[in-house]
């Protein structure tokens, strides 16, 4: 399959792509949403939320160099059998591709309530779901050229956007750092921080075509420490600045972070608008890159040859959980579930590919 | 294959004139309302026919007139009152008004070039958020706005032109700018108020300001401080200096105390550096006890007597002088807002939220605890330098 020949993907881009993938649309609720359960303590609780996915990144890459001529989706139907492996990558895409809708819906929420007031919703979910059609029409050396380049372009535009906040940190509402509510609200946070590190599970189609598979681990964590430390800036930054209380009354809270940050300068005004026209990048590579996966994945439970042929027939389904939410608060409670659902399925898939490993012996397959 | 190419300018023109349609609604920059300055008012009490007193509101929006700003070569600038327009409209609440105010103008009103909102006082002493929850909620609405409370009506106060003021709003928001980098008015912007509204264990201030309108003066008058998100009461410049003094540790103002040598003058001390340290600690009756360690660096500003303070004794008795003055100014400042008005607009409960969250979770009523507060000032100061003159 042309999918996976080695040497498609750099481990540079490697890094990119899980980068890319997590800086999304988690950064938009995070800081109210988890404030909600700890406080002031909420960047323990993205610490604690990071360092989860981090293990289980980990374990994932472990499991994936154990196969290196095949994705998760080949050796997981390989050592269970056609059905739990299928179930399971089944399972993955479904949400991938649920995941896509749910992203570009927040992102549009937030495009329309804040800045293209008189346009549909509908017509925004359609331009970033047809980019995203266009995208993940392309091969994967591609898809890693992307997500190089773009990198750059999210990662400068978060960290500039942040310092500039620094400045107007107001100590008093930061501490006290521990959120002075015990260990139970911050361990609840920590679960509610995950929906932000989603994503990252994607690697495990990506591992077999890495240039020099070793470096899989190294480069991994260099890109998931990436997004982990931007949002442990933007928690300090928007509790320092609004307060825990205030936080909660915002909708869009990393928004109106940017629109409270003044800009160096009198000559530029209201710069939230440029900074958006950024935030349209991190959040297209975002829901791109999941979509991708999840087109690939399917392609390779049904042994298809491309994965062209589904692009287009999976589109109007991610369309269809894009506008499934009827409003604000449902979307919310979309990703409460597909936070807890996603964190249940990439443990369970860990588990029972382990087992089966353990089980079957070290190569899991009577060829060895 | 051949009609197939014959068929593709057919199809571009199509797909050109679909894609190029996306303009046919759009709005000219020139085409819409540029709103500089909003003013609240309680307008009248109505009765409805259930006898519910609804309090009616004014908006009044001062309007730039961009054709008499642009000022050509040779042209003279309009200024003051020829430069804007006060447009006002009466409605329930704020986005009646808004409504309204918009079926009084031709274009499309535009909320995002507002510098400062002006609320008037007894509109502030019915309770603030529900009429600041508009603007919230308006995306176009600029957050780091200034929030002014007026004396008068806010209404009088847009209609007030000072002399020098090009543009009225410019020059409110120049006239608090300036004052804040002085260190002579807390820096509070729309949402800090929003903030401290929403936010236990401190309350809400604001800046307010008087107008007279047949002189065009338009002058800083102190705080307005609330309780919640209702005023309860003011505090004039000179206490606004103390009041700043202690809770955000700025050197403002001049401090005036009697000559130390021939007890007949007065001497004039500014302040160029102040350092603050909070302490805060549980007394055994139970209550929060705040030790404040202010040091200050003063310069002799200016003398009514001559008097050389060469003798070290004279400058230390001057530098007790200027400390016991300060403290006692704060102190009155602290026990009127705390007796007077019960409002904790120096943030002393988030400085409890803060470094004791034990106590603080075990406290129901921040504002009945803070009556209790005990406030232990220690103030210190040095004076290293007089003026130019001797």
């Amino acid at each position: 399959m042309a999918m996976k020949e080695h040497g498609k993907l750099t481990e540079r881009q490697f890094a990119g792509i899980i980068a890319n993938t997590l800086l999304g649309a988690g950064t938009l609720l995070l800081p109210r949403d988890i404030t909600a359960v700890s406080g002031t303590g909420a960047w323990l609780s993205v610490l604690i939320g990071g360092f989860i996915s981090i293990i289980l990144l980990l374990l994932l890459i472990n499991l994936g160099l154990r196969f290196p001529e095949e994705t998760i989706m080949e050796y997981g139907m390989r050592l269970t059998n056609k059905w739990i492996g299928g179930l399971i990558g089944i399972a993955f895409c479904t949400y991938w591709l649920f995941i896509t809708g749910i992203i570009v819906r927040i992102f549009s929420l937030m495009l329309v309530s804040s800045v293209l007031l008189k346009t549909p919703l509908e017509v925004i979910v359609i331009a970033m779901l047809l980019t995203v059609l266009y995208f993940s029409r392309s091969d994967l050396q591609i898809v890693g050229r992307v997500n190089e380049i773009y990198f750059v372009f999210v990662i400068l535009f978060i960290m500039y956007a942040l310092f500039l906040g620094l400045r107007e940190i107001n100590l008093i509402r930061v501490l006290p750092l521990t959120g002075g509510k015990g260990i139970m609200p911050i361990l609840k946070g920590g679960l509610k921080s995950f929906f932000s590190f989603l994503g990252f599970e994607i690697v495990a189609l990506f591992i077999p075509s890495l240039t020099t598979q070793k470096l899989a681990y190294n480069y991994s964590l260099k890109g998931i420490v990436t997004p982990l430390v931007a949002y442990i800036i933007t928690m300090i930054v928007s509790v320092g600045v609004f307060g825990v209380e205030e936080l909660q009354t915002l909708v869009w809270p990393t928004l109106e972070l940017i629109k409270v940050t003044p800009f160096p300068g009198l000559l530029l005004e209201r710069m939230e608008a440029v900074f958006i026209a950024f935030w349209v990048v991190a959040i297209f590579t975002t829901a791109a890159n999941v979509y991708y996966a999840s087109v690939v994945g399917f392609t390779q439970i049904f042994k298809l040859k491309e994965h062209k042929t589904l692009t287009l027939t999976l589109l109007p389904l991610a369309y269809l959980s894009a506008i499934l939410p009827d409003n604000l608060h449902d979307v919310f409670e979309y990703v409460d579930i597909v936070t807890k659902f996603a964190a249940g399925l990439i443990i369970t898939t860990i588990i029972i590919y382990f087992a089966a490993i353990f089980i079957k012996g070290r190569k899991g397959d009577e060829r060895s | 294959m051949r009609s197939r190419k014959r068929f593709l300018p057919f199809l571009l023109i199509l797909l050109v004139s679909i894609i190029l349609t996306g303009c046919w609604d759009l709005k000219d920059i020139n085409r819409r309302v540029m709103v500089v300055a909003l003013g609240l008012d309680l307008a009248e009490r109505t009765e409805t026919e259930n006898y519910e007193y609804i309090s009616m509101v004014k908006l009044t929006a001062q309007v730039a007139i961009p054709e008499k700003l642009s000022g050509g070569a040779g042209q003279p600038l309009t200024i003051g009152a020829e430069a804007v327009w006060n447009v006002s409209a009466i409605g329930r609440n704020v986005s009646m008004c808004y409504v309204n105010l918009q079926q009084r103008l031709q274009d499309e009103l535009f909320l995002g070039h507002t510098r400062v909102l002006v609320i008037s006082e007894d509109l502030a002493r019915e309770g603030l958020s529900r009429y600041m929850n508009f603007f919230r909620n308006n995306p176009e609405f600029r957050r780091l706005s200034y929030l002014l409370i007026s004396e008068n009506k806010a209404e009088d106060l847009l209609n007030t032109f000072p002399k020098t003021a090009n543009l009225q709003a410019i020059y409110l928001m120049n006239l608090i700018e300036d004052e804040i980098q002085r260190q002579t008015m807390p820096d509070l912007p729309f949402i800090e108020i929003a903030i401290r509204d929403v936010t236990s264990g401190v309350d809400p201030i604001a800046v307010l300001i008087s107008s007279d309108k047949e002189t065009g003066n338009i002058k800083y008058s102190g705080l307005a401080v609330f309780r919640g998100d209702r005023m309860v009461g003011k505090l004039d410049v000179e206490e606004t200096w103390s009041y700043l003094q202690l809770a955000e540790g700025k050197l403002s103002g001049l401090q005036v105390v009697r000559d130390v040598e021939s007890e007949i003058g007065r001497l004039s001390i500014v302040f160029k550096d102040l350092k603050r340290k909070m302490r805060l600690v549980l007394t055994e009756k139970g209550n929060f006890k705040f030790e404040c360690k202010l040091s200050f660096e003063g310069i002799i500003f200016s003398q009514e007597v001559p008097a050389v303070y060469t003798k070290e004794i004279y400058l230390d008795q001057l530098e007790n002088r200027v400390s016991t003055e300060v403290k006692r100014e704060i102190e009155t400042v602290f026990y009127k807002v705390q007796q007077k008005y019960n409002a904790d607009i120096f943030g002393f409960g988030e400085l409890v939220k803060t470094y004791m969250p034990e106590e603080w979770k075990r406290i129901e009523d921040w504002h009945e605890e803070f009556k209790k507060v005990e406030l232990e000032l220690d103030v210190e100061t040095i004076i290293r330098r007089s003026g130019m003159h001797m």
